[in-house]
C-alpha cells in the first residue's frame, strides 16, 4: 500500500494506491474504488474506475499533465517520500529556481534589456520573444542581479531554453 | 471550367478550398515554404512546389514566386484563401496582368473596402447606416457638444492618434461632456503625442453580426444570411453560430438588403462579407466589409447547403450565381469553435510544439476542417489556429449540446489549445441562452476561467491513479513511445552566457 497526495486547480486528496499500477485499489476515506487502467493507443489510457470510464490522455512530454474525458489538468502526485521531506519543511523538491527565466515558448529573442551585472526590479522587463506574429515581454519575476544571459538578440530558442539568471 | 488552381495558402483553408476543387475534378497546386514541406496540403495537392523559406514574407507572401509557379505549372486560376496575398490589391492586379484569374473581387473592390475611411465615404453615399461621428477631429469645444447632441448621448470620444482604449471615454450626459474630452485629450497625447480626438455614437451591448454575400460578373448580387460573431478576445473571433440569436426575420432581412446595397456600391465579384455592429435597440451600422473568403464560412454552409468555394470558383469561371435570393433559405443551426494552439489560462500566449496525440471528433452533424496529423509540429512562423470545429443540428439547443459532446471527444496532446475554453463558453449560460454582446468575455472572464480549472474529486483520483500508472510505465521500460529525454543543458550556449 502507497500513501499518496493529489494536488490540482487548488483541491487536495488524499489516496492510498493498492496493486498492480495497471489494477489499483484507490482508498480514499471510506471510500474504496477500483481502477484500471488499459493503454488503447500510444499516451492513451481507456480508465475504468467503479465502471465509470474515463479516456486519458498522457502526454510524453508534458510530465505533470492529464487530460481526462478531454479536460486537461496540471497535477501533482505526492509520494511517501516527498510527503515525508515536506513534514521535515524541505518543500524545495521544485527545481524552479526563481530567478532562473527560460523560454515558456519557442521563438525569436528580438530584443535584450540587461547585461550581466545590471540590478532589476520585480517586473521590470527583461526580453521580448516574438512567436506567431506576437510580441511577448517577459518580466522580472524578482529583484535582483543578473548573473548570466544565455541567448543574444536575434536567436531563435526552444521552449525551455534559459534565457537569463537573476540573484 | 477550370481544369488546374493554385492554392496560394497552408494550413486549413489550403485544404478547404482543394477538397472542393477535387470534388469540382478540378486539379490543385500547393505551394509550401521549407517549415512546410510535409504539411497536409501538401500531401493533399495534386503537385507541390518549394517556394521559399520558413517567414512568410519570403514564402506565402512571396508572389512574384507565387506567379512564377502558376505560370510554371499552367495553373489557369489562383485561389488566395483568407489572410497572406487574399486582400492585396497589387497581388490581385499582377495575377490578372500575367492573364490567371484571381479567384476574389476585382482590385478596385479590395481597394475601396481595405481602407477604413474610403469605405466609410463610400457608405455614407447609399443607403446604408455608418455609425454616427465626427468626420474630422474635435477643435472646438462648443461645437463639439452641438455635435455629440446631434449624435445623441452616450458618446464614445476616441484618439486619432491610436487605439488600445486609450484617450478613450464613454460620455452619458453633456453635462460630462467638456470634462470628458479634456482629459481624453490628455490621455491621448501623453500615450500618442497627438491630443485630437474624435467622437463616435457609443453602441450599447453591441453585436458583431455579419452578412454572407455572393455577386456574379452578370449583376447578380445575393446574401446568405448572417453569422454572429460576437464572442471574440482581443478583437479576435472565437465561437460563431448561424443564425444569430439576436435578430429577427424583419431585422435580417432589413440587413441582407444593407449587405447587397454595400457589395453593388463597390461593383463587388465574389464571396464576400459585410460586417455590422448591432447595438441593443437592434439598430445597426457598417462596420466594415471583408473581401475575401472569411474564416467562419462554414457555419453559412452548414445551414445554407451552398458549398461557397464552389461558388467562389463558378463566378471567377465567368459562370452566374447557382441560386437567386429566393432560393436561399436556411435549415437548423451551426456553431463553430475555432481551435487555436493557445493557452488560455495565459493571457492566450502562443503555444508551439509536437502534437503527440491527437482524437478529432466525428459523429452527426460534426465537422472540423483542420489541417493537423499526429506527430506534426506547430511552429511559431503562422497564425496559431490549428481548425475549426463546426457542428450542425436541427436547432441551437441540439446545436450547442453537440458542440459540447464533441468539444469532449476532441483530444490533442502536446501543445495547448483552446478546445477545453470553448467548452466552458458553449456551457456558459449566458451563451446557452443566446443573450451575449461583444463584452461577453470581458463581462464573465473569471467565470470562464474558474469553470477550466473546476476539478471534481473523482476526476483527481482518475488523475492520480493515471499519473502513477504512466510513471510505473516509463519505470518499466514498457511505455511503447519512449519520452524523448533531452541530455542538453538548457543553457544554448553555456560559454556564451559566462562572457557576457
Amino acid at each position: 500500500m502507497m500513501k499518496f497526495e493529489i494536488n490540482a486547480n487548488n483541491r487536495s486528496i488524499e489516496a492510498n494506491f493498492t496493486g498492480e499500477s495497471s489494477e489499483l485499489v484507490i482508498k480514499t476515506g471510506e471510500n474504496e474504488l477500483r481502477f484500471e487502467a488499459i493503454q488503447v493507443q500510444p499516451g492513451v489510457h481507456s480508465v475504468l474506475m467503479n465502471n465509470r470510464s474515463f479516456v486519458v490522455g498522457v502526454c510524453p512530454n508534458e510530465a505533470n499533465r492529464v487530460n481526462i474525458n478531454g479536460t486537461p489538468i496540471n497535477l501533482e502526485l505526492l509520494d511517501a517520500v516527498h510527503l515525508h521531506l515536506r513534514e521535515l519543511g524541505w518543500d524545495s523538491l521544485k527545481e524552479v529556481k526563481a530567478g532562473l527565466i527560460s523560454a515558456q515558448i519557442p521563438g525569436l529573442v528580438t530584443k535584450i534589456f540587461h547585461g550581466a551585472g545590471d540590478e532589476v526590479s520585480e517586473g521590470d522587463p527583461l526580453f521580448l520573444i516574438e512567436a506567431m506574429k506576437m510580441e511577448n515581454e517577459i518580466k522580472s519575476p524578482i529583484a535582483g542581479t543578473v548573473k548570466r544571459i544565455g541567448v543574444t538578440e536575434g536567436q531563435t530558442v526552444e521552449k525551455g531554453t534559459n534565457i537569463i539568471e537573476i540573484e | 471550367m477550370f481544369k488546374k488552381i493554385l492554392i496560394a495558402n497552408r494550413g486549413e483553408i489550403a485544404l478547404r478550398v482543394m477538397r472542393t476543387c477535387r470534388e469540382m475534378g478540378i486539379e490543385v497546386v500547393a505551394v509550401f515554404s521549407e517549415a512546410d514541406r510535409t504539411a497536409p496540403h501538401v500531401l493533399f495537392a495534386d503537385e507541390a512546389y518549394h517556394i521559399g523559406p520558413a517567414p512568410s514574407t519570403h514564402s506565402y507572401l512571396n508572389y512574384p514566386k507565387i506567379l512564377e509557379v502558376a505560370r510554371a505549372s499552367g495553373a489557369e486560376a489562383i485561389h488566395p484563401g483568407y489572410g497572406f496575398l487574399s486582400e492585396n490589391t497589387d497581388f490581385a492586379s499582377e495575377v490578372s496582368k500575367a492573364g490567371i484569374v484571381f479567384i476574389g473581387p476585382p482590385a478596385s473592390a479590395i481597394k475601396i473596402m481595405g481602407d477604413k475611411t474610403m469605405a466609410r465615404q463610400a457608405m455614407l453615399k447609399t443607403q446604408v447606416p455608418v455609425v454616427p461621428g465626427t468626420e474630422e477631429p474635435i477643435a472646438d469645444i462648443s461645437r463639439a457638444l452641438e455635435v455629440a447632441n446631434d449624435i445623441g448621448f452616450p458618446v464614445l470620444i476616441k484618439a486619432a492618434g491610436g487605439g488600445g482604449g486609450k484617450g478613450m471615454r464613454i460620455v452619458n450626459a453633456p453635462d460630462e461632456f467638456e470634462d470628458a474630452v479634456g482629459k481624453a485629450q490628455r490621455e491621448s497625447q501623453s500615450a500618442f503625442g497627438d491630443g485630437r480626438v474624435y467622437i463616435e455614437k457609443y453602441l450599447e451591448e453591441p453585436h458583431h453580426i455579419e452578412f454572407q454575400i455572393l455577386a456574379d460578373t452578370h449583376g447578380n448580387t445575393i446574401h446568405l444570411n448572417e453569422r454572429e460573431c460576437s464572442i471574440q478576445r482581443r478583437y479576435q473571433k472565437v465561437i460563431e453560430e448561424s443564425p444569430s440569436p439576436f435578430i429577427d426575420d424583419d431585422l435580417r432581412t432589413k440587413m441582407g438588403k444593407a449587405a447587397v446595397e454595400t457589395a453593388e456600391s463597390c461593383k463587388y465579384v465574389g464571396a464576400g462579407t459585410v460586417e455590422f455592429l448591432v447595438d441593443k435597440y437592434r439598430n445597426f451600422y457598417f462596420l466594415e466589409m471583408n473581401t475575401r473568403l472569411q474564416v467562419e464560412h462554414p457555419v453559412t454552409e452548414m445551414v445554407t447547403g451552398v458549398d461557397l468555394v464552389a461558388e467562389q470558383i463558378r463566378i471567377a469561371a465567368g459562370q452566374t450565381l447557382s441560386h437567386k435570393q429566393i432560393d436561399i433559405s436556411t435549415t437548423g443551426h451551426a456553431i463553430e469553435c475555432r481551435i487555436y494552439a493557445e493557452d488560455a489560462a495565459h493571457d492566450f500566449a502562443p503555444s508551439t510544439g509536437e502534437i503527440v496525440m491527437l482524437q478529432i471528433p466525428d459523429g452527426a452533424g460534426t465537422r472540423f476542417d483542420g489541417a493537423i496529423r499526429q506527430g506534426i509540429e506547430i511552429t511559431p512562423y503562422y497564425d496559431p489556429m490549428l481548425g475549426k470545429l463546426i457542428c450542425w443540428a436541427h436547432d441551437r439547443e441540439s446545436a450547442l449540446n453537440r458542440s459540447e459532446r464533441a468539444l469532449r471527444e476532441f483530444y490533442i496532446g502536446g501543445i495547448e489549445t483552446t478546445i477545453q475554453f470553448c467548452r466552458s463558453v458553449i456551457k456558459h449560460n449566458t451563451f446557452r441562452e443566446g443573450t451575449y454582446d461583444t463584452h461577453f468575455y470581458t463581462n464573465f472572464m473569471d467565470e470562464l476561467h474558474a469553470d477550466l480549472s473546476a476539478t471534481t474529486e473523482e476526476v483527481l483520483l482518475v488523475a492520480g491513479g493515471s499519473l502513477f500508472h504512466h510513471q510505473n510505465q516509463i519505470k518499466h521500460g514498457s511505455h511503447s513511445s519512449s519520452s524523448k529525454k533531452k541530455t542538453r543543458s538548457n543553457w544554448v550556449n553555456a560559454q556564451l552566457g559566462r562572457n557576457k
